[in-house]
């Protein structure tokens, strides 16, 4: 940054500059600002608490997926993955609160058999990312609907307490989002794993020639996708209450769309955690919104698809105009 | 430029210290492409030893080979005589190895400390970096190796090629290795960069390390090296004391005796003059070139020299409409263009072969029937005219000597056939004006001494050339004039004829005589 922007000449060029770097915080600054002002019962502390439980478990998960395509892949088997967490969580407490630690510890570990088995088979066959996760997928989904056929198993009160209950003034599920955030970020920023990540999302190969291990590294970007996927899984599970065989659906191609108008590059290498955190504010809040304001929910998807291209096409539009300088 | 009878004057070490490094029976094949035959090689303690050989000798195989970038077929490594097997660069490293690779191996969206340091990051107990010391190791870094213009902070990606290149430097030398290897280290420094490079190499030289040193320039190997081994079409043709040799041994020896006499056609006697097939006039890209002024009339060859990333490429790129921010006057046949993209450019007759055939003019996975029906494809109707196509493209494929059957898929092919496929593809356009980058990177003589006379055949048709060449050799012998580019600016217009190499290579370092 130091070399590339010149000397800011006024306030107004310094915030054009922030915005073209970053144009999703603008987004979700505005939305909010929207929201307090426009629509009554949006600021209220009952819609607040809400949001931030609806937005813990597509937080989390979107954490993992940041680090994934920061390292040049993608994980599209996070959703099936909760989904199957959801349904064994469920089954294996099946409302007894002594089951509550056998059944994160079960999950912990599908969890981590998943994003190892993706992981390596994306090194060893150099298979796409994208085919492994999708064939993922539909395994776990399979695998869920081979299960149960219909809702089954229940989460014990104290369990529903990671989605319920309330430390302090704050949600549960909140603080585990910022926990999750924290960790997530001071990984990629302040250790030498998140500077390998970026170095292999800019070049494996020429990571790889700088003595970097590429292949710990591609693993290890899934292993961790894949248990931030089972946490937000639990959450969920907290959440519903029950184990719902669709309860991921969903979280695959939002967690997507949080990092990519959080402005990381599909190709890898550029971005970072903290503009995921605007993007899944944005999805967040547009879907409550429109909520709030009773539009319908097919609305809502032209209303998410037009919020995708347009933030997407700023980020080309600023790619554009730095080229040309 | 320091002469060969001055080097053989200094004392020099007669015999080398031990074996550092050696290399025994090495094979390498690429999709049936023989790249190393069997090649014997050994670098000694202390030694700076040279590697020299045409474009597609198999110098880069033979070094990516001993870093661990790839496997050899055949043969075995070792190290103070005993046995090593490096799977990946880690572990070439972990044994004392350091290469700066030919292209350029850094991350582009890091910075310039973080480049140089990565792998080595200093931290704070082993596990969180610590970026102040970073950038102060780096400063600290790049000062004790002179190079005081390059802010650690900046973005790669925002750096000159000349810049990248002291960065893969500083990367490679901070290591501080035993055996540093350095594949082409110089192609775009300037004389000055290079000699402060040829200075740091002295010294780890005196330090007891090694150095392979890997270039096409003979007269850097006289300035630098203490032995050198030549390579060519995969096979060592020799390894000789520098002291015990010439440009001219060596030369031969790359070339193949053979071959020296008849490599480049006879050059016709003075090029009609008239009307220019190509007349550019204060062409500017921002951040590429600028104030480009040259005109080339039909029937001639003009070379563009110039270091790595002095602009020659962009130069051609914005020649064939592939630039949008060029800005400028291009007249082709006096006729005033104005080229939005590469199909305006065609139109006005002109044909382009980039640098990277693979990458540019190639569908690499398709076959060469298809390759050389890319452009104009003949049609009936709204059905492609297969039988046609495959008429044209058994004329052109005789034309351009291709040996090679058109059912075969393209990245089956040697360098040299598919470069022929690059080019053959755009005679079905007859075209006035060709542009071409580096047309004989990585291929073997016999090829490129094919291409050369295809090449001026097509001048007596009436074609003008662009070629953009990184080899003197190419630029003296093929072109009638040649012009070299510094930095983005068009330093000078030299008659291939009576010009010497120094004279390109002062004027590539950005000195006007």
């Amino acid at each position: 940054m130091t070399s590339l922007a010149a000397a800011p000449t006024s306030a107004w060029a310094r915030v054009y500059g922030r915005l073209e770097r970053s144009p999703i915080w603008f987004v979700a600054a505005g939305l909010l600002l929207a929201g307090t002002v426009g629509v009554s019962d949006f600021a209220s502390g009952e819609n607040i608490s809400n949001l931030l439980r609806q937005g813990a478990a597509l937080g989390i998960v979107s954490v993992g997926q940041t680090v994934v395509l920061l390292a040049g892949g993608i994980d599209l088997s996070v959703g099936s993955l909760m989904s199957l967490v959801v349904v064994v969580s469920s089954v294996i407490m099946n409302g007894r609160p002594e089951m509550i630690g056998p059944a994160v510890a079960v999950c912990l570990l599908i969890g981590l058999a998943v994003g190892a088995f993706n992981g390596a088979m994306i090194v060893t066959t150099r298979i796409y990312p994208l085919l492994q996760t999708f064939g993922m997928l539909s395994i776990l989904q399979g695998v869920v609907f081979v299960l149960t056929d219909r809702t089954v198993g229940a989460a014990p009160p104290e369990f529903q307490q990671l989605s319920y209950g309330s430390i302090g003034p704050l949600p549960t599920p909140a603080l585990l989002l910022a926990a999750v955030i924290m960790v997530g970020w001071l990984l990629m920023r302040v250790t030498p794993f998140g500077r390998y990540v970026y170095a292999v999302g800019g070049s494996a190969e020429n990571a790889r020639r700088a003595g970097v291990r590429t292949r710990s590294v591609t693993v290890a970007v899934y292993i961790l996708s894949a248990l931030l996927a089972t946490v937000a899984g639990l959450v969920v599970a907290a959440q519903l209450g029950t184990g719902y065989t669709l309860a991921g659906s969903g979280f695959m191609i939002d967690s997507i769309v949080a990092v990519v108008i959080g402005g990381t590059a599909l190709s890898g290498g550029r971005g970072g955690v903290g503009g995921t955190i605007a993007g899944v504010i944005v999805l967040v809040v547009i879907g409550n919104l429109l909520n709030l304001l009773a539009i319908p929910a097919f609305v809502q998807q032209i209303v998410n698809g037009l919020i995708v291209v347009g933030v997407v096409a700023l980020y080309g539009l600023a790619e554009l105009r730095r080229r040309a300088q | 430029m320091t002469s060969v009878v001055e080097i053989t004057q200094e004392p020099l070490t007669a015999a080398p210290g031990p074996p550092l490094v050696e290399l025994h029976g090495i094979r390498k094949v690429f999709d049936g492409t023989v790249a190393l035959g069997s090649v014997d090689f050994a670098c000694a303690e202390g030694e700076i030893h040279a590697i020299v050989g045409e474009n597609g000798a198999g110098k880069s195989t033979l070094i990516n080979i001993l870093t661990g970038v790839y496997g050899a077929d055949h043969g075995s490594i070792a190290m103070y005589g005993r046995p090593v097997h490096f799977r990946s660069p880690a572990e070439a490293d972990r044994a004392g190895i350091a290469a700066v690779y030919q292209e350029l191996s850094l991350i582009e969206d890091l910075d310039v400390a973080q480049n140089i340091f990565l792998h080595r990051e200093p931290r704070w107990a082993g596990v969180v970096l610590d970026p102040r010391q970073l950038y102060r190791a780096a400063a600290d870094f790049l000062r004790s190796i002179d190079i005081t213009t390059i802010d650690p902070h900046t973005i790669v990606r925002n750096l000159s090629i000349a810049d990248r290149q002291l960065v893969e430097l500083a990367h490679a030398l901070l290591r501080d290795a035993t055996l540093l290897i350095l594949d082409e280290p110089t192609s775009s420094l300037t004389a000055r960069d290079q000699e402060r490079l040829f200075g740091i190499l002295r010294a780890l030289r005196a330090k007891g390390r090694s150095i392979i040193y890997i270039s096409h320039r003979l007269e850097e190997v006289f300035e630098l090296a203490d032995r050198v081994t030549v390579l060519r079409d995969g096979n060592v043709v020799s390894t000789l004391p520098v002291a015990h040799t010439n440009q001219t041994e060596l030369m031969r020896a790359m070339v193949g005796r053979d071959l020296v006499g008849h490599l480049f056609p006879a050059r016709p006697a003075g090029a009609e003059h008239g009307t220019p097939a190509l007349e550019v006039r204060a062409l500017s890209s921002p951040g590429a070139f600028r104030d480009v002024s040259f005109s080339v009339w039909p029937g001639e060859i003009v070379g563009l020299g110039g270091l790595v990333g002095s602009g020659r490429t962009s130069l051609l790129t914005a020649l064939f409409g592939a630039d949008p921010a060029a800005v400028g006057e291009i007249r082709v046949a006096g006729q005033p263009m104005t080229f939005r993209s590469p199909r305006d450019a065609i139109r006005a007759g002109m044909a382009f072969v980039g640098e990277d055939r693979q990458r540019d003019s190639l569908g690499v996975g398709l076959d060469t029937l298809t390759n050389l029906s890319a452009v104009r494809l003949p049609v009936r109707g709204p059905f492609v005219d297969r039988p046609a196509a495959v008429s044209r493209a058994q004329s052109v494929a005789q034309r351009v000597a291709l040996r090679a059957h058109l059912s075969r898929i393209v990245r089956e092919l040697s360098g040299g056939n598919q470069q022929k496929v690059a080019i053959g593809k755009w005679l079905a356009t007859r075209p006035t004006i060709l542009l071409l980058d580096e047309p004989t990177r990585g291929i073997d003589v016999g090829a490129k001494a094919e291409i050369y006379h295809l090449l001026r055949d097509l001048t007596a048709e009436g074609s003008a050339l662009l070629i953009v060449s990184s080899e003197m050799p190419e630029l003296l012998g093929l072109c009638d004039r040649i012009l070299v580019m510094y930095e983005g600016l068009l330093m000078t217009d030299l008659d291939a004829a009576t010009t010497t190499e120094e004279a390109i290579a002062r004027a590539a370092s950005g000195i006007i005589d």
